[in-house]
């Protein structure tokens, strides 16, 4: 009996933890006036409290058909993430995974300085370096540009020390047994670091699509015209009177987030766990 | 699961791109295509223009003048024609078949008429014999009556000699007396009167019946009707023999356009105006449409000038002076019909010309095409001007309204008030919307 309600218990707080994305994908399915008659007290100054229905009254896939066919601008913002993300990430692999293997990997001079720089870094919330970000970024000409979102991702620090934690697990003696057998540092890094830190590197792309896929300060900050918008800021501009679409354009939002989120769960556990080991 | 998700996310991405493309392919779709004009100087005035038709004064009938079966029409409405060209051909057999019926009808009537005139020899040689002895009649009648008179008269005188000769000398008649001869005398003159009265009687009757003999015979009614349905008949065979001759083609006997086709194959012709030709040797006046707006600049004796793809400029010039004939209501009731005269006869019946009456013109510096304004409200016009704006989609031309003020409307231009020379919208199949997205469209 207390089993069975435990896992009552549980179950609704599942629900109430779910209900936002069952709420999204409802209201997706409502015709215009139903959601306006439903929001009206959140959107307008109607008296009262919103009103919602767990199945719609009229269902209708008129929102929908208007995303999909009759919102072009809802693509450039979702291509737009896709470019961001996928930039960033390249970036990441390209700049983060090296660099997070020679601080863990390799003595040199100032080398705890300058991880301890780059913790420091990462400590600090953006809005800490977005004028500086701003003045950097506004001399070299890239700022509204996707290139302001894409080249601070790249160089972010999050990544290294998630990575340096997973590089810092692969024993040394492994390394020491390569080398004996005539492997070139690069070779230790391409076939013996990448497989065994792959965990880490999977859960650096899964929290970084997360992040990237999400971002609202900077493209505010840095992006002037809409036409480079990301979509994590289209959906807050869409008009009160077009919720069926910010209803739409939230739940396929949410697919490329869920699909790496499924895919990259395990890794996603063990970056996390990474991310509390210490030095 | 992992092969599942990886499926799944290609499913999305390839849905993803499907409908970017979908969705840029309906929005270029349901975006107004757009030309631009720019606003010239020009001179404009009362721009009174229609289209009009070159028609012949008089229209020529073809009849062939009786009713036989039409076997094919060759020609149509418009078509246009040579003297000589075959306008429909008439059944032969049908025409053969009538011309020897009207063979034999004349035939017939000729036998009535031949039989009448015997009849009517015979009667006159009747009656001139029963003229000749009523003359006869006559002076036998006359002779015997003077041959009775005379005796009367002689026995008269005689009786009168002898009553004298008694009268001379009683005494040689013995035992008579005065009273009888007197008597005898009356008595004479009494048969003498009756003599005369007699005769007078008889020549009277006698010149009765010669005079009743001698009046002239009046021509007998059906001999003429007879006669005169010969000649039809005749002249009916005729035209049939002709007809038969020419192997039942009708053919066209001046160069024209057919105006009118009154005949059907398999129908019988009418007998009266077959067909219509409509022959420019016959003098040619051009025919133009007009709206009743532009009534006040259709005066008759108003220049006007035409043009038309078909013939240069120095052909045209060589019809004349063109000028207003006559204004009427068109036949259709819409509108007005505008007449002008054309010289010679060298433009073909049928030809399309566009017309202008001619008017007085006043230069406007600012003026676009009647396609590119717009009216708001009653006497506020605007025009949509092409402008960029950046949207989510990028750098997109939109159509922003401008207002102005119209200085003068014609029929193609209108001329602005103060709105310079820049380009404006002037044609787009959609409606177009104040900052709405436009393309413009390539240039042919």
């Amino acid at each position: 009996m207390k089993k069975i309600v435990w896992k009552c218990a549980l179950f609704l707080i599942g629900f109430i933890c779910c209900y936002p994305i069952v709420f999204v994908c409802v209201g997706s399915f409502m015709g215009k006036g139903e959601l306006l008659e439903s929001l009206a007290p959140a959107l307008s100054s109607a008296s009262g409290y919103a009103d919602w229905s767990i199945l719609p009254k009229e269902p209708t896939l008129r929102s929908w058909v208007e995303v999909l066919l009759d919102t072009p601008g809802f693509f450039v913002t979702f291509w737009n993430s896709i470019k961001i993300v996928v930039g960033v990430l390249i970036g990441q692999l390209l700049v983060a995974v090296p660099g997070a293997w020679g601080f863990a990997k390799y003595k040199f001079p100032f080398h705890r300085v300058l991880f301890l720089l780059y913790i420091i870094l990462m400590m600090m919330p953006f809005q800490v370096l977005m004028l500086s970000e701003y003045l950097v970024l506004n001399k070299i000409n890239l700022l509204n540009t996707l290139w302001a979102l894409i080249l601070p991702g790249i160089f972010s620090t999050f990544p290294v020390f998630i990575l340096y934690n997973s590089f810092r697990g692969i024993p040394n003696e492994i390394l020491e047994a390569g080398r004996i057998d005539g492997a070139s540092e690069w070779q230790l890094f391409l076939e013996i670091g990448l497989p065994l830190g792959k965990s880490g590197i999977f859960s650096v792309i899964v929290l970084s699509f997360l992040e990237y896929w999400n971002l609202v300060e900077q493209p505010m900050t840095f992006l002037k015209d809409k036409v480079r918008w990301p979509m994590s800021i289209f959906l807050p501009s869409i008009e009160p009177e077009n919720a069926g679409i910010a209803f739409v354009a939230s739940v396929i939002s949410l697919i490329p987030a869920l699909l790496v989120f499924l895919g990259g769960q395990e890794y996603l556990e063990k970056g996390i766990s990474y991310m509390g080991m210490k030095e | 699961m992992k092969q599942k998700l990886i499926k799944t996310a290609i499913v999305f991405f390839a849905l993803m791109v499907v409908f970017t493309i979908l969705s840029r392919v309906i929005y270029n779709l349901g975006t107004p295509k757009v030309m631009l004009e720019k606003a010239e100087a020009m001179e404009m005035g009362p721009d009174i223009k229609g289209s009009g038709v070159v028609e012949a004064k008089k229209e020529i009938p073809v009849m062939i003048g009786t009713q036989q079966l039409v076997k094919s029409v060759n020609v149509i409405e418009g078509q246009e024609i040579k003297e000589g060209d075959i306008l429909f051909e008439l059944d032969e057999t049908r025409l053969r078949k009538d011309t020897e019926r009207k063979e034999q009808e004349l035939k017939s009537i000729e036998q009535q008429i031949e039989a009448d005139a015997e009849a009517r020899e015979i009667s006159r040689q009747s009656r001139e014999l029963t003229i000749s002895q009523a003359e006869t009649d006559y002076q036998r009648t006359v002779a015997s009556g003077n041959e009775a008179v005379e005796e009367a008269a002689e026995d008269l005188e005689a009786a009168r000699e002898e009553y004298r000769s008694f009268m001379n000398n009683p005494e040689s008649y013995p035992g008579r007396t005065k009273e009888e001869f007197e008597q005898k005398i009356q008595e004479k003159q009494s048969a003498y009167d009756m003599a005369v009265d007699m005769r007078e009687e008889n020549i009277y009757q006698a010149q009765k019946m010669l005079d009743s003999l001698n009046i002239p015979e009046v021509e007998q009614i059906p001999s003429i009707q007879m006669e005169m349905e010969r000649q039809t008949k005749e002249e009916e065979l005729n035209l049939l023999k002709a007809l038969e001759e020419k192997k039942g083609e009708i053919i066209s006997p001046t160069n024209g356009v057919i105006s009118q086709v009154n005949v059907r194959p398999g129908n019988m012709t009418s007998g009266i105006g077959d067909v219509l030709i409509a022959s420019a040797s016959e003098g040619l006046i051009l025919k133009g449409q007009f709206s009743e707006e532009q009534k006040e600049y259709l005066v008759i004796g108003k220049a006007v000038s035409i043009s038309s793809e078909m013939f240069t400029a120095e052909e045209l010039e060589r019809l004349g002076d063109l000028k207003i004939a006559a204004v009427g209501q068109s036949e259709t009731g819409m509108g007005l019909e505008v007449s002008v005269f054309l010289e010679g006869n060298t433009i073909p019946v049928g030809t399309v010309f566009n017309m202008e009456i001619k008017t007085e013109k006043k230069k406007y510096s600012s003026c676009v095409p009647l396609g590119a304004l717009h009216q708001a409200e009653p006497g506020k016009y605007f025009v949509y001007v092409l402008d960029e704006k950046k949207s989510i989609l990028g750098d997109e031309q939109v159509a922003r309204q401008v207002d102005v003020e119209v200085q003068y409307k014609g029929n193609r231009y209108a001329a602005l008030e103060g709105f310079g020379t820049g380009k404006v919208i002037v044609s787009s199949i959609k409606e177009l919307r104040n900052g709405g997205r436009v393309k413009l469209q390539e240039e042919q």
